[in-house]
C-alpha cells in the first residue's frame, strides 16, 4: 500500500533583503492513512515551514523544491488553481496554534464554518448550518446551534480551538496539519483537547501530523516521531523506539533536560549546552556541532547522513534512522544491513 | 524565620460600562481572600492555569497593583500602605523576574545600560561602578561581560532571560517574584535557567515566590507548593506531600494532566478529564469555585459544594474541600 503523505527532499529558502535564508533542508517522512505522526523540534526549527510548504500557504518570498510530494496518489508539486484547492483545505486541512487569529473576529463561528462547505461542497446555506452546528456538537460544544452565532471574542481559548478542529475537519480530510494546536492552551484543557482528537481519530480514520515542542504530548498521541534540528530530520522512529533508546545526541539531551514529575530533583537538570542555531545556513557541518557533548572533527566537516539503526535483537519498532556520525555510540544498537 | 507575610489578599477589579453614566457593573474577581507566608530562604511555587491570579498576587506583591483588601508584610512592615517615597527602601528588597524576555527588556538599552538600571534608580554608586557591577552580574547569571556591550535583540531567547535576571538581582534583593520564568524559552535552554535559578538561590540565600504552570518546573525548584483555581488557594503543602499525595480533586486533574514523556507510562496512565472550562471570574460560583467541573463532587453529600464556600483545613497539609472535610485521611 502507498502511503498517504510522501514528503522527500524538502527545502524552503527565503529571500530576504540580506541574502538568502534556508529555514528547511532536506525534509521528508512518510505518513500511512490513519497514522498518527509527531513532528518535534524548537521555535526555528523548521517544522511549521514545512507543513505550510506542503499546504502551500507560504508567501511569495519563499522557494520551495522537492524531490518528492505525494499526497493521496496526487503529485502536489504540479497542482495549478483549481486542483489544488480541491486538494488543500478539504482533503488536507490544519490547526494552528493560535486560534485566535485564525478565526476571523468580523464574523460569527457559524458563517465562518458554513463558508467551508458553502465553498468546498457547494452545500446551502441550510443544509451548511445544520452540518456546522453538528460539526461543533462533534467536537464537544454544548448547545452547538446557539455557538454559531457567537463571536470568536466571546469564546474561551480552548473553546476556539475545539471551534478551529471543528473547522478544519468538517470536509472530513484524510490528512490533518495540527500546528502546536495545545500551546496555547492551560493543561487540563490542553488534555481535553488531545482527547478529542484521539476520539475524532479513532471515528474518521484521520491522518494527524502533530507539530509540537512538548515530549510528553508525543509519547502520549503519536505512533512515530520526526526530530527537527535546525531545519533538518536528525531522527526518526517509532515512539517508543525514541524514547526508549533516542540515538541523537540532540534528542537524547532534549529528553533527559525535560523536567519531570517524577523527576530526581536533587541534583541539577542535565541542560544542553549553548543555545539553538535557528538558521540553517551552514550547510558543510552537523548543525548541532557546536552544542553537542560527543562532537569530533568529523562533525565539523561534513553533514551527517540520515542512516537507519536497529535495536538489537529486536524486529519492528526497533528501527530508527538519524543522522549523527556517533549514533553507534549509544549502546544496544547497530547500523542496519 | 518569615521574610513574607500575606494574609487575606483580596484584588478585584470593577467593570465598568463604557459611555458618559458609567456605574459599576460588579468586578472581576482575580484574587480572593489568599494567605501565605514565606520563610526567608524558602521557595514557593504558585500554581494554577490562567486567569487564576497567580500574576496578579505577585504584582500585589512588588506594589505594582494596589489590593482591595488584605494586607502584604515584608519582614514586619505593611507594605500596602505605605506611599511611594517611604517603599522606595522596600523595593530593593523585593524584585521581580518576567515571564517574556523581549518585551520587558529596553531594545534601545545596552545589556550593560539595561543591568545597571536599578543602580542608578536607586542612585548607587558611580558610573564607572555601575558599569562594573553590570558585567559581574552578567558573568553570575552565566554570560559574558561582553555582553554588556550588545543589544538584547543579538541575544537569544535564553540569554535574554538570564538579563532580566541579572537585572532582578542587581540591588541585592531578599525576595524575588519570577512570574512565568522559563515558559517563553525553548525546550533545550529552559532547564539550564532552571539550574541557574537553583543555583543563585542557594549561592545568595535567596526566597523565591516563584510562578508556574509547568507542575513539573515547579517541583524541581521549589520546596513548598500552593494551587490556586479562580483567586483562591485550594491547596497548599511542601513539595514532596502535595505531589505524592494531592488531596484537592482540582490538584489530582492538574497532576493527572500533565503530559509524560515516556509512551509507556503514558498508556498505562489513567487521566482525569476535566469537563469544561474554568469558569469566568467575573462570575464566580457560588460555594466551592471549582463545584462545576469537579469529578468528585457527587462524594459528598447534598448541595454543599455549591453553596457553601470551603475552608483552608489543616493536618497533614492545607487543602479547601469540603470531601476532605467530610473523609479526614492520613
Amino acid at each position: 500500500m502507498s502511503s498517504l503523505l510522501e514528503v522527500d527532499g524538502l527545502a524552503v529558502t527565503f529571500r530576504t533583503r540580506r541574502g538568502e535564508t534556508r529555514a528547511v533542508d532536506d525534509f521528508g517522512y512518510m505518513l500511512d492513512a490513519g497514522e498518527t505522526l509527531g513532528i518535534v523540534g524548537e521555535s526555528g526549527s523548521g517544522k511549521s515551514v514545512a507543513h505550510l510548504a506542503i499546504l502551500g500557504l507560504l508567501p511569495a518570498s519563499a522557494h520551495v523544491t522537492a524531490r518528492r510530494l505525494m499526497f493521496d496518489g496526487h503529485d502536489l508539486t504540479r497542482l495549478r488553481g483549481g486542483e489544488s484547492r480541491r486538494l488543500r483545505g478539504p482533503q488536507m486541512s490544519m490547526v494552528f496554534q493560535d486560534p485566535m487569529s485564525s478565526l476571523n473576529p468580523l464574523l460569527t463561528i457559524g458563517r465562518q464554518l458554513t463558508e467551508v462547505l458553502e465553498v468546498h461542497e457547494n452545500a446551502t446555506r441550510r443544509d451548511a448550518r445544520r452540518r456546522a452546528a453538528a460539526a461543533l456538537g462533534e467536537v464537544g460544544i454544548s448547545d452547538p446551534e446557539a455557538r454559531l452565532d457567537v463571536y470568536p471574542h466571546e469564546m474561551s481559548g480552548g473553546m476556539r480551538q475545539r471551534v478551529g478542529i471543528a473547522m478544519a475537519l468538517l470536509c472530513r480530510p484524510k490528512l490533518l496539519i495540527a500546528d502546536e494546536p495545545t500551546t496555547a492552551l492551560d493543561v487540563t484543557i490542553q488534555a481535553q483537547v488531545l482527547d478529542l482528537l484521539r476520539v475524532l481519530q479513532h471515528e474518521h480514520g484521520t491522518a494527524i501530523a502533530f507539530i509540537t515542542h512538548s515530549l510528553g504530548v508525543v509519547a502520549g498521541l503519536c505512533e512515530r516521531v520526526l526530530v527537527l534540528y535546525a531545519g533538518r530530520v536528525v531522527e526518526s522512529a517509532s515512539v517508543d523506539a525514541l524514547f526508549a533508546r533516542p540515538l541523537h545526541p540532540y534528542t537524547r539531551g532534549l529528553l533527559a533536560s525535560v523536567p519531570r514529575l517524577d523527576g530526581d530533583t536533587s541534583r541539577p537538570l542535565p541542560a544542553i549546552a549553548g543555545h539553538p542555531t535557528s538558521r540553517a545556513e551552514a550547510w558543510t557541518a552537523c548543525a548541532f556541532a557546536a552544542r553537542c557533548p560527543l562532537v569530533e572533527d568529523r562533525c565539523r566537516r561534513s553533514v551527517p547522513q540520515r542512516d537507519e539503526y536497529v535495536e538489537i535483537g529486536r524486529e519492528g519498532d526497533g528501527r530508527h534512522r538519524t543522522a549523527c556520525f556517533r549514533a553507534d555510540s549509544a549502546p544496544c544498537m547497530e547500523p542496519a544491513p | 524565620m518569615t521574610l513574607l507575610d500575606v494574609h487575606g489578599l483580596t484584588v478585584r477589579f470593577p467593570i465598568r460600562g463604557g459611555g458618559l453614566f458609567t456605574r459599576d457593573r460588579g468586578a472581576i474577581h482575580a484574587v480572593e481572600d489568599v494567605s501565605f507566608a514565606l520563610d526567608r530562604g524558602q521557595a514557593l511555587g504558585l500554581v494554577g492555569e490562567s486567569g487564576s491570579g497567580k500574576s496578579t498576587i505577585a504584582r500585589a506583591i512588588v506594589g505594582l497593583q494596589q489590593p482591595t483588601s488584605g494586607s502584604v508584610k515584608l519582614d514586619g512592615t505593611e507594605l500596602t500602605k505605605l506611599t511611594d517615597d517611604e517603599r522606595r527602601p522596600f523595593r530593593r528588597r523585593v524584585q521581580m523576574v518576567f515571564q517574556d524576555p523581549t518585551g520587558s527588556l529596553d531594545p534601545r538599552l545596552t545589556v550593560g545600560a539595561i543591568v545597571a538600571e536599578p543602580l542608578a534608580i536607586q542612585r548607587l554608586g558611580t558610573r564607572r561602578e555601575r558599569r562594573a557591577r553590570a558585567k559581574s552580574l552578567l558573568e553570575s547569571v552565566g554570560l559574558d561581560a561582553a555582553h554588556a556591550e550588545r543589544y538584547p535583540h543579538e541575544l537569544s531567547g535564553g540569554q535574554r532571560q538570564r538579563i532580566g535576571i541579572a537585572r532582578a538581582l542587581a540591588l541585592e534583593p531578599e525576595l524575588l517574584v519570577l512570574d512565568e520564568p522559563v515558559s517563553a524559552l525553548d525546550v533545550s535552554v529552559q532547564a539550564s535557567v532552571v539550574n541557574l535559578l537553583a543555583d543563585l538561590r542557594a549561592r545568595l540565600g535567596l526566597t523565591y515566590l516563584f510562578i508556574a504552570h509547568d507542575l513539573a518546573v515547579v517541583r524541581h525548584v521549589c520546596e513548598r507548593v500552593a494551587v490556586m483555581y479562580l483567586g483562591r488557594i485550594v491547596e497548599e503543602g511542601p513539595r514532596d506531600a502535595l505531589f505524592a499525595n494531592p488531596r484537592h480533586p482540582y490538584t489530582q486533574a492538574l497532576l493527572s494532566a500533565v503530559p509524560v514523556p515516556d509512551p509507556v507510562a503514558e498508556r498505562a496512565h489513567a487521566r482525569i478529564v476535566l469537563a469544561g472550562d474554568p469558569p469566568s471570574p467575573a462570575h464566580p460560583p457560588t460555594g466551592c469555585a471549582f463545584h462545576p467541573r469537579c469529578p468528585r463532587r457527587a462524594e459528598v453529600p447534598g448541595d454543599r459544594c455549591a453553596v457553601e464556600l470551603p475552608r483552608l483545613s489543616r493536618a497533614p497539609h492545607p487543602v479547601a474541600c469540603h470531601l476532605v472535610d467530610e473523609t479526614p485521611r492520613a
